[in-house]
């Protein structure tokens, strides 16, 4: 791929509307894109080489690095969907005035990236706000019981 | 495995379709060398070394497998396998393993294969010759696509085995081109009546699917102990393993077909239901679907997991040409 190629993906990457976070096997976090910047307020310098979870102190460690753990060590993806855990980053909900959640609801998926010699070396931590999706749902789940 | 032999090599070989078959072959001394499959009907790979034991049969076992767990290794070796090769197996592997043991020579062996697969034959009428033929045609495909799923299935139960840290039994994968009342019945013959239900959708250029991992109620709560995190639900342990099997089923398959799979997110169809509420969501919208299905047990645990590998109809073309 020629080189200003890869400088668009990297432009696409840094504003595209999901989170995109990569951490190596000590979790600590080597990408932080630009949604990731605006919704938590922290820099790419504020974060750089920390561990994710001193960054998040919210973040349930024993539960989500269990997770990255199967990655590293299957080479799967894995996922989390909002129906069971609303969010892992806790962000606030995108449409302050209109949005009636307190929180960006978040699927996410996890992706292991491999070095040179075929081995996990970093996960990637990919996040979707499913917020309208979720708002939705749960009206439906609210109106449900009225209506019967 | 018949191409996995070396072209200059001077051999009578006898193939054979289960366990059975080899030991009464063994024994009319048609085999020095014994090619086994370890994921048989009849007799499998693990009662075939037995009787050969028992029976104290003179030849040399080298066990070719889609199953590459650590245990299945340990075990054969244990029960006297000569060596282990991992399908799909090669020109090059098979030769190797020859040199090394000196036996690249002329000898009498019996390759064991396992060919078992159903196949659906559709309308019960005559046959006329036309139809024998694609008949014929569609069991050799089906014989393929068990082949590829065979070997993809082999490397899910690994990880599947590696995360639960226990030893999963293989299952030989069916293929069924289906309608939508036998896939109903599929399910409902495969669990108990109440199941649990997760489906991830895949896709590749020209091939779209889904898969469906069914859980019996009985079978959920072991599962859960054994993968689950303190406050983890039924959900979330269903959506990791059915992300985990698919993805390693997805990245086998794709590896054999030349392509990458994007699977999308794990979906809770329901917990604690029903199959015919299950499949009611999604009726009328298809025909036909192109269905493997894959039971995988864990034995110490007597847990039982079913995983379903639908494809459209037109996925078949893309399949087909590349399998060729």
């Amino acid at each position: 791929m020629e080189m200003h190629n890869l400088h668009w993906i990297m432009n696409i990457l840094q504003h595209m509307n999901n989170g995109l976070v990569v951490v190596d096997r000590d979790y600590k976090i080597c990408m932080w894109n630009s949604f990731m910047e605006n919704h938590s307020g922290f820099s790419v310098d504020d974060v750089d080489e920390r561990v994710l979870f001193d960054v998040f102190p919210d973040l349930q460690r024993s539960w989500f690095q269990k997770k990255i753990d199967t990655v590293f060590h299957l080479g799967c993806q894995a996922y989390t969907i909002w129906e069971e855990r609303p969010y892992i980053f806790k962000f606030d909900n995108y449409r302050p005035i209109t949005g009636n959640l307190d929180f960006m609801y978040q699927y996410s998926t996890l992706i292991p990236l491999t070095g040179v010699d075929t081995s996990t070396s970093h996960v990637a931590i990919l996040i979707s706000d499913v917020t309208d999706a979720a708002v939705n749902r749960l009206a439906l789940m609210n109106a449900n019981p009225k209506l019967s | 495995m018949r191409r996995c032999l070396p072209k200059d090599w001077d051999v009578d070989i006898t193939f054979t379709e289960n366990g059975e078959e080899a030991i009464s072959a063994l024994k009319r001394g048609l085999g020095e060398i014994l090619f086994l499959d370890l994921t048989m009907p009849v007799m499998d790979g693990y009662e075939t070394l037995a009787a050969i034991r028992f029976g104290d049969l003179d030849t040399m076992v080298i066990v070719v497998s889609g199953d590459v767990q650590e245990e299945a290794y340990k075990r054969v070796m244990d029960m006297g396998a000569m060596d282990f090769i991992k399908k799909p197996a090669s020109v090059e592997t098979v030769s190797d393993i020859l040199d090394r043991y000196g036996i690249h020579r002329s000898a009498d062996i019996v390759v064991l294969e396992d060919v078992n697969n159903v196949v659906d034959d559709g309308a019960g009428a005559q046959d006329t010759p036309a139809e024998v033929s694609s008949l014929e045609q569609q069991s050799a495909q089906f014989d393929a696509y068990q082949e590829i799923t065979n070997i993809a299935v082999g490397r899910a139960g690994k990880l599947l085995s590696e995360l639960v840290g226990e030893f999963v039994n293989l299952p030989i994968p069916t293929v069924n081109l289906l309608e939508v009342s036998e896939l109903e019945m599929l399910i409902n013959s495969s669990t108990e009546s109440s199941i649990s239900a997760v489906c991830q959708g895949f896709i590749a250029p020209g091939i779209a699917g889904e898969a469906l991992l069914l859980i019996g109620d009985l079978d959920l709560p072991p599962m859960i102990e054994l993968l689950g995190h303190e406050n983890s639900s039924a959900v979330e342990v269903l959506s990791d393993i059915s992300g985990i099997l698919l993805g390693a089923i997805l990245k086998g398959l794709g590896e054999q077909l030349h392509l990458t799979f994007s699977q999308g997110y794990p979906s809770v169809l329901g917990i604690h239901t029903n199959a015919k509420e299950l499949l009611e969501i999604s009726k009328g919208r298809w025909k036909k679907t192109l269905a493997i299905e894959i039971s995988y047990v864990i034995p110490s645990r007597d847990i039982h997991c079913d995983v379903l590998l639908m494809f459209t109809e037109s996925s078949m073309n893309t399949i087909n040409e590349r399998i060729v």
